[in-house]
């Protein structure tokens, strides 16, 4: 032990002699710079390029053991670590050099390492063993779609996945991927969840798992689709990613929902290797679209970063695609089946060639996985299943459908950016006038295009609408949450219509006729929806909505609507609402909505508001969408 | 044959006994068949077959929440060919049990890659297991694996990585 510390003094001792030197006066401005260098101070995950603070909090992240500590003190302290001897009493994997092999590669690249002397030999057992199993010829960003069940998951989440060069689709499953997560403690209460989830109180962290396990959990159990955005990095600068990542595995950080995500760490680690940032450093939130349409963007050694978009359908997805593809008898035999407790004795079953068979089943296969994660009553899924593996088991070996690509599936980062703010007009009974101007923080309605997005969904938080005239201004509305989905289609062979539901809390005037009649709300309804034509959906749904604040109410409502798309710039929505009686106010009692959105270009639209709830209101507006 | 030579020799041969039944003792312990859902604890790191656990363990704070969970990192203890095959048909079953079914598709062949399988002999042992799986029906993770092992054993142990 004295021995071991004798040395780590003398190696100590002349890594300072040789940076105080007067030979080493070039070398210590060499340090000075690469302290300064964009990718070392990414590597210590520094809050902006010139401070010392960083995100990881965990002190023995740093060698020169404080979170606090210059990038210039992390960078002699790590060149010092590396020179320290092996110490027998300790695993050689904690050794600087096994621990840092990134910053290993960025300071050999700036730095003569000679100048300090010969390095230990140390062999990284677990390194290189970890190193060894993933495959690092190119990098992906996972986008898993919006949770539409679920609303705090509505947003997306983001993965990293790392391929080996040949593209095989078997390979893909056992890629390697990174997640990155709050560190949630199991039964956790969901009210603190909540709180402790935006306002701080979790650490977070990355983790390395096989790509499969989040293909099941994404695709396969909540049935989300997900896009591959295979990024054109060279193998040097995944090599440099894939080793940062061992770095900052043990690593703990600061979780927030609203900013401090996965999506704003996943662009940071990106950024590792590009000279521009995909996201604004200052965004004070951070949306998984925002880092897929800072991919397309961003250029990489001048060239585009983003090389090609995959599509990866969900079960439900695949579901739907094969229905779609079997002919009315398929689909009638398949129904058959099904109705008869999966039963094959059926005699047009029994009359099909084996193809047929093969598809049917195969595509029964697809149902049951679907039902199983919808339904509860799991023994009789499980019985119907084996009863259609047995079936399968008769039949000969090989594929008999396949999903087929279609056009319709746009790509996150073609949506519009999610932010807006609004100027315009309003005039109520037709004789006062007003102007208006909104803000929304997140992040589409059902009059934005679909492109990229839930089509017929809603989802905006902190949405703000502000009415002002010659002498006065006031809140119009106040939306904190507007989530609707009103298309959620029937699975195939089951003889139910599409549901819609909706959730909306937040603050509104009760009457046109005064804007300082404000009042809180929360409101909630459930109904059905049918598709007319290609682009139009018609609905109807019951609700009960909440008002708190100068006087308590509760009433029940019933609405019709309708949601189309006229032309491909033009979407229209009208609703009919009728009001059990209300104490508050009876200008509830029935309204009518008639709203129309113009799209004269990706960031720009036009919107025109006609609404009488017992008085009529008006307003025009100009709306602008940005992003971080 | 003195009284010490005896004592010597008679300590000598019950030494290199119990050296021999502590050898045999410990060959049996090295051939003890790992069974990753008892040895590895599987059932309890990943997700049940139908995936509730997962979705249970993934909701709401989504903006990366997914648990932090069986580490590739951390997985020195069972890091064997089987024991992760194992881990892939119990995370996998849903739809893997499927393909076993039907003969091929990305998670049969990922699957045999997994378990260090050449992939000149995919063909042949899927269509063995799925005649094992026709004559008895596998309804867990556990019985599939069971199958594989025991068809890789008996006809495929020169083409798929050694137990």
């Amino acid at each position: 032990m004295r021995k071991l510390f004798l040395q780590v003094i003398r190696s100590t001792f002349f890594f300072l002699i040789s940076i105080v030197s007067s030979s080493s006066v070039a070398n210590e401005q060499a340090l000075i710079e690469l302290s300064k260098n964009k990718q070392w101070t990414k590597l210590l995950h520094y809050k902006t390029a010139s401070a010392s603070q960083s995100y990881i909090t965990n002190s023995d992240f740093f060698l020169s053991k404080s979170v606090d500590n210059s990038s210039l003190e992390e960078l002699k302290a790590t060149i010092t670590a590396f020179y320290l001897p092996i110490n027998k009493n300790e695993s050689n994997d904690e050794h600087a050099l096994c621990r840092f092999p990134a910053r290993f590669t960025l300071i050999q690249s700036q730095i003569d390492f000679s100048f300090y002397g010969e390095l230990p030999e140390v062999e990284c057992t677990q390194y290189k063993r970890w190193r060894h199993q993933i495959k690092s010829d190119t990098i992906s960003l996972i986008f898993a779609s919006g949770y539409m069940s679920n609303p705090a998951s509505m947003h997306g989440h983001l993965l990293l996945k790392f391929s080996d060069a040949s593209g095989n689709k078997s390979t893909e499953l056992l890629d390697n991927s990174l997640n990155y997560g709050a560190i949630v403690p199991n039964k956790e209460n969901p009210l603190l969840y909540v709180v402790r989830g935006i306002l701080g109180g979790y650490d977070a962290s990355f983790s390395d798992q096989r790509f499969y396990k989040h293909m099941h959990n994404y695709g396969n159990v909540e049935l989300r689709d997900m896009w591959e955005y295979k990024l054109t990095l060279t193998p040097d600068d995944v090599a440099l990613i894939v080793n940062h990542l061992w770095e900052i595995l043990p690593a703990k950080f600061d979780y927030y929902f609203i900013d401090e995500n996965c999506a704003y760490h996943f662009a940071k680690l990106i950024e590792l290797v590009l000279d521009e940032p995909i996201i604004s450093d200052n965004s004070l939130w951070v949306l998984p679209s925002l880092v897929a349409t800072g991919l397309a963007k961003a250029t990489y050694k001048n060239k585009p970063l983003l090389g090609e978009v995959k599509f990866i359908p969900s079960r439900e997805t695949v579901l739907l695609n094969y229905y779609e593809q079997l002919t009315h008898e398929q689909k009638q035999v398949a129904k058959t089946i099904i109705t008869n407790n999966f039963s094959f004795a059926t005699e047009k079953y029994e009359r099909l060639n084996d193809d047929e068979k093969k598809i049917i089943i195969e595509s029964l296969f697809q149902y049951v996985n679907v039902i199983q994660q919808k339904d509860k009553n799991q023994n009789i899924i499980k019985t119907n299943k084996r009863k259609l593996i047995r079936e399968r088991l008769k039949l000969p070996v090989g594929k008999a459908i396949r999903y087929k690509k279609v056009k319709s599936n746009a790509a996150p980062h073609l949506a519009r950016k999610p932010s807006k703010f609004s100027l315009g007009m309003a005039t109520i009974e037709q004789s006062k006038s007003y102007s208006t101007a909104g803000f929304r923080m997140t992040y589409f309605d059902d009059l934005t295009s679909s492109v990229g997005l839930s089509e017929f969904s809603n989802l905006e938080m902190i949405d703000i609408k502000v009415i002002a005239d010659d002498t006065q201004a006031k809140v119009l509305t106040l939306d904190l949450i507007d989530i609707s989905t009103l298309y959620l289609p029937a699975l195939p062979w089951t003889d139910t219509v599409a549901s819609a539901w909706s959730v909306k809390a937040g603050y509104e005037q009760l009457s046109n006729t005064c804007i300082d009649c404000g009042i809180y709300f929360a409101e909630g309804s459930l109904g059905k929806s049918i598709r007319v034509g290609n682009d139009g959906l018609g609905f109807a749904m019951i609700g009960s909505k909440a008002f708190f604040g100068a006087e308590d109410d509760v009433t029940i409502y019933a609405k019709l609507g309708f949601l189309t798309s006229i032309t491909k710039n033009l979407k229209a929505k009208i609703e009919l609402q009728k009001t059990s009686n209300i104490a508050l106010s009876s200008s509830y009692a029935s309204s009518m909505r008639f709203a129309l959105s113009y799209e004269f270009s990706h960031h720009w639209d036009v919107r025109l508001l006609l609404e009488n709830k017992e008085t009529a209101f008006a307003a025009l507006t100009l709306n602008y969408y940005w992003g971080f | 044959m003195n009284m010490k030579t005896a004592i010597i020799s008679t300590l000598m041969v019950g030494a290199l006994t119990i050296a021999t039944m502590n050898s045999a003792a410990a060959e049996k312990v090295t051939m003890k068949k790992l069974n990753p859902w008892t040895d590895c604890g599987i059932g309890a790191m990943i997700f049940t077959s139908n995936g509730a656990a997962a979705a249970i363990s993934n909701v709401i704070w989504d903006l990366g929440t997914t648990a932090v969970i069986s580490n590739v990192s951390s997985q020195n203890s069972c890091g064997s060919e089987q024991a992760k095959t194992a881990m892939f048909i119990q995370a996998t079953l849903p739809v893997l049990e499927q393909e076993v079914a039907t003969g091929e598709g990305e998670y049969v062949t990922a699957m045999l890659e997994l378990r260090g399988c050449k992939a000149s002999s995919h063909t042949e042992i899927i269509n063995a297991v799925r005649k094992d799986i026709a004559q008895k029906p596998t309804d867990n993770a556990e019985a599939l694996y069971n199958v594989l092992e025991n068809r890789v054993a008996a006809s495929f142990a020169n083409s798929c990585a050694s137990a």
